[in-house]
């Protein structure tokens, strides 16, 4: 059995962030994130539209939490159940960096915003989640949303700040393939 | 962290209670601290690094912990009048000798008898972000 594998440099997860307003189209892709990535050292290169290539992530969960409309009938014994509208968000945890997390001093985007910004805004983002790395031919995942769920937490035996973070997703998930990688 | 440990020491032990920059080597099968009582060896530091916050990148935040041990011998039968002052003094030295990169700060005093001496053991652990 094959498995999504994690663990190496090459495959390390991402989650990328831009301002839903700076997609090309009407729903993203790779290019709206990163124009050059590596297919050597599985790094993004070169960010696109001002991104946040969130660092320090811990854990991230993708949810596709679909509802579930069930009837009965007469004439059989079990439920019938048709499945509704998902409630979709990408849920995880990670140690704040300054620049990431209050933004940068240049930029256009994002990026210049920071993750707290973009929060207390309440900015619609682009975000691409890429569970194994951007590498050629590595399943992404797509979509918009709302950053939410920030509390910021340290403590005397970890004192470093820690974060979880909630995208709550607008609509579907887009599932694409990398192509940009070199 | 030894360093600011010993110059904390040097300036606050001024009774019969003294220092020594030498470190606890042996001379004949015996510590020396074991040989000089009343004179206080420090150690080298000893570290340990381990992870503090996993990250799924390869770069986890990771602690040190740097650990200093300390040695004093004296008479069991004699002790010395200034050994509750030494003994504050320790106590002190764990938030006041300077280290100032450190999150927490830990200290532990032992002791032992060998015979008619009694060994004094002081730990101290500094937990830095590293």
């Amino acid at each position: 059995m094959a498995y999504i594998n994690s663990s190496s440099a090459l495959t390390r997860v991402k989650l990328v962030m831009i301002k839903a307003k700076d997609m090309a189209g009407a729903t993203p892709v790779e290019s709206d994130f990163y124009s050059a990535a590596s297919n050597t050292t599985g790094a993004i290169t070169t960010v696109a539209n001002d991104a946040i290539v969130v660092p320090g992530l811990q854990d991230i969960t993708l949810n596709n939490a679909n509802g579930a409309f069930r009837w009965k009938q007469l004439d059989q014994a079990g439920e019938n159940v048709i499945t509704t509208n998902a409630s979709n968000s990408l849920s995880g945890n990670f140690v704040l960096d300054p620049t990431a997390f209050f933004g940068a001093v240049t930029g256009t985007g994002a990026g210049k915003d920071g993750i707290f910004k973009l929060s207390n805004d309440r900015v619609q983002v682009a975000f691409l989640m890429a569970p194994e790395g951007v590498t050629d031919g590595k399943k992404l995942f797509m979509g918009t949303g709302f950053i939410s769920a920030l509390a910021p937490k340290v403590s005397a035996d970890s004192p470093v700040f820690v974060s979880p973070i909630t995208v709550e997703v607008n609509g579907d998930y887009t599932l694409g393939t990398a192509a940009i990688a070199a | 962290m030894r360093t600011e440990l010993l110059a904390y020491f040097s300036t606050h032990l001024t009774g019969t209670i003294k220092l020594s920059g030498e470190l606890p080597w042996e001379q004949g099968g015996q510590a020396l601290y074991r040989q000089n009582l009343k004179r206080i060896y420090v150690d080298d530091e000893q570290t340990v690094k381990s992870v503090l916050q996993p990250l799924l990148s390869e770069d986890d935040i990771m602690q040190t912990v740097t650990t200093v041990r300390c040695y004093l011998a004296m008479d069991a039968k004699n002790k010395s009048s200034d050994l509750d002052a030494t003994l504050a003094v320790f106590a002190q030295a764990r938030t006041q000798s300077g280290v100032t990169n450190s999150f927490r700060n830990e200290m532990d005093i032992t002791t032992e008898l060998d015979q008619s001496v009694e060994i004094y053991t002081i730990e101290y652990r500094f937990y830095t972000v590293a």
